[in-house]
């Protein structure tokens, strides 16, 4: 009786199976390699970087190469695709074959698969602990930002960046940051009583209510005249950060392993 | 002197959701999944009556995309809203149901209904549906910690609420453990609920 009831459950057990299979991206096996990546980046600014762009950010105007940090088939494709595009060209486009030993494409395709993947995937040196102290410490990172609980109310949580970001997205924030808040973190000045006001973002807004996180955590839900308490501030709270290049790459080292759920390290 | 010390110490620090508050159960707030720990999910608000009932109007409508099936408990606290969908918890000013904040587990295997979160302090509790446990800060919705569950457990899908048990409180002795069914009802046989004894330990 057991048996045939193992018989009748097994097409469910296998599909119950189907959901852990990861997106076809998570296939990241080129990465354990640091030094294939760095080879790979060399021969990229040699023979890649003319359409491409230097960093992978593509080139502008006809015929040149796609963005290869935002591409979707950059990050669909399986490492052997990439390697395919690499090897034989990609047809109906201006992107050649490249006539190379295998494994000097398979170094570049490495390389391309770094623009694309999640930081936590990539291997980034640096001290990840020294970076810790810089985050709380020196750069005051986390008068605005959080890291499980840690930290403070202005800016984004950054307990998962290493999954949802990529290295060059993380960088880029911190060495370069636009003045203009992304939607949820809209700069305001606060009055919370007369004459005392406090650094808040504006979490949601529209013509009619307002909804404001303080510097100290509380919320405050604005409606109609009451919205005039707030007032908007043209530039964002986060500055640009100025720090040595050894404790910029320790802080990205801390940052890119980030995630709340394992994968770390 | 005194007085101001107690005014800086009121501005600076987060509202908090007491045990007591908890115990007391509703009110203007909704604190728990069932409202208060004798489950009669009954509010003692009486503006809305039987004589006022027809006079009720929609104020707000919002469509959780992406889920079609809405079985989240949403608490409220001091003007705001906690609802859930699989995997996501939504912050929403219940005035207007503007979202303040959302969460989304990233990387959440599996997906099923949820019924919503439990909370305390300044924390929200949140079970994904592959059995992670995850704390929320309540005003900002940023991670605390999220929680593995029991090796026993990797396989399974949850579609429940989290209700916490008042600490240090024995309102209710321990039932005796009875075995559990083959075919559970649809209802309370299946809403087991995850135990937080305090933020960080966990016992089911």
């Amino acid at each position: 009786m057991t048996y045939r009831w193992t018989i009748a459950l097994l097409p469910y057990l296998c599909l119950a199976q189907l959901d852990r299979v990861g997106p076809p991206n998570s296939n990241y096996a080129l990465l354990k390699n640091p030094a294939a990546v760095e080879a790979g980046q060399k021969r990229y600014l040699q023979l890649c970087s003319g359409c491409h762009a230097r960093n992978g950010e593509g080139g502008q105007g006809e015929g040149q190469g796609p963005n290869l940090i935002t591409s979707w088939e950059v990050r669909r494709a399986q490492d052997r695709d990439l390697y395919g595009f690499i090897k034989n060209g990609v047809k109906g486009t201006t992107m050649p074959a490249f006539a190379l030993p295998d494994d000097q494409i398979w170094e570049m395709a490495a390389f391309v698969r770094s623009l694309n993947a999640p930081a936590i995937s990539v291997p980034v040196p640096g001290d990840a602990a020294a970076g810790e102290a810089v985050f709380f410490g020196k750069a005051g990172c986390s008068r605005c930002h959080t890291v499980l609980g840690r930290g403070g109310y202005l800016g984004p949580d950054l307990s998962n960046v290493g999954a949802t970001r990529r290295l060059s997205e993380i960088r880029e924030a911190i060495v370069n940051p636009k003045a203009e808040a992304t939607p949820g973190y809209r700069p305001v000045l606060l009055e919370v009583s007369k004459g005392a006001r406090l650094r808040g973002v504006a979490r949601h807004e529209s013509n009619w209510s307002l909804q404001v996180l303080d510097e100290r955590g509380n919320l405050h839900l604005l409606h109609g005249a009451e919205m005039q308490k707030a007032q908007f501030q043209s530039r964002s709270w986060m500055p640009a950060a100025h720090l040595p290049a050894d404790e910029m790459q320790n802080l990205l080292a801390y940052l890119s392993r980030r995630t709340v759920r394992g994968g770390a390290n | 002197m005194r007085l101001l010390l107690f005014a800086l110490l009121a501005t600076t620090l987060v509202a908090q959701v007491s045990n007591e508050e908890l115990l007391k159960g509703p009110n203007q707030d909704w604190l728990s999944y069932i409202g208060d720990y004798s489950a009669h999910r009954h509010s003692p608000l009486a503006e809305i009556n039987p004589r006022t009932i027809s006079r009720l109007a929609p104020k707000w409508v919002r469509n959780f995309v992406g889920t079609g099936d809405l079985e989240t408990v949403p608490l409220v606290y001091q003007g705001v809203m906690y609802a859930t969908i699989t995997n996501e918890v939504f912050a929403l000013d219940a005035a207007t149901g503007r979202e303040i904040w959302h969460y989304r587990a990233q990387d959440a295997r599996r997906t099923a209904v949820n019924r919503g979160v439990a909370m305390l302090g300044d924390q929200i509790y949140f079970e994904t549906a592959d059995c992670h446990l995850v704390a929320l800060r309540r005003t900002s919705g940023a991670v605390i910690w999220d929680r593995e569950p029991p090796l026993r457990w990797r396989s399974r899908t949850r579609s429940l609420s989290v209700l916490l048990p008042p600490a240090r409180l024995a309102l209710f002795p321990p039932s005796p453990r009875r075995p559990a069914k083959k075919h559970g009802a649809y209802g309370p046989s299946r809403t087991r609920e995850s135990r937080v004894r305090r933020p960080g330990a966990i016992s089911r």
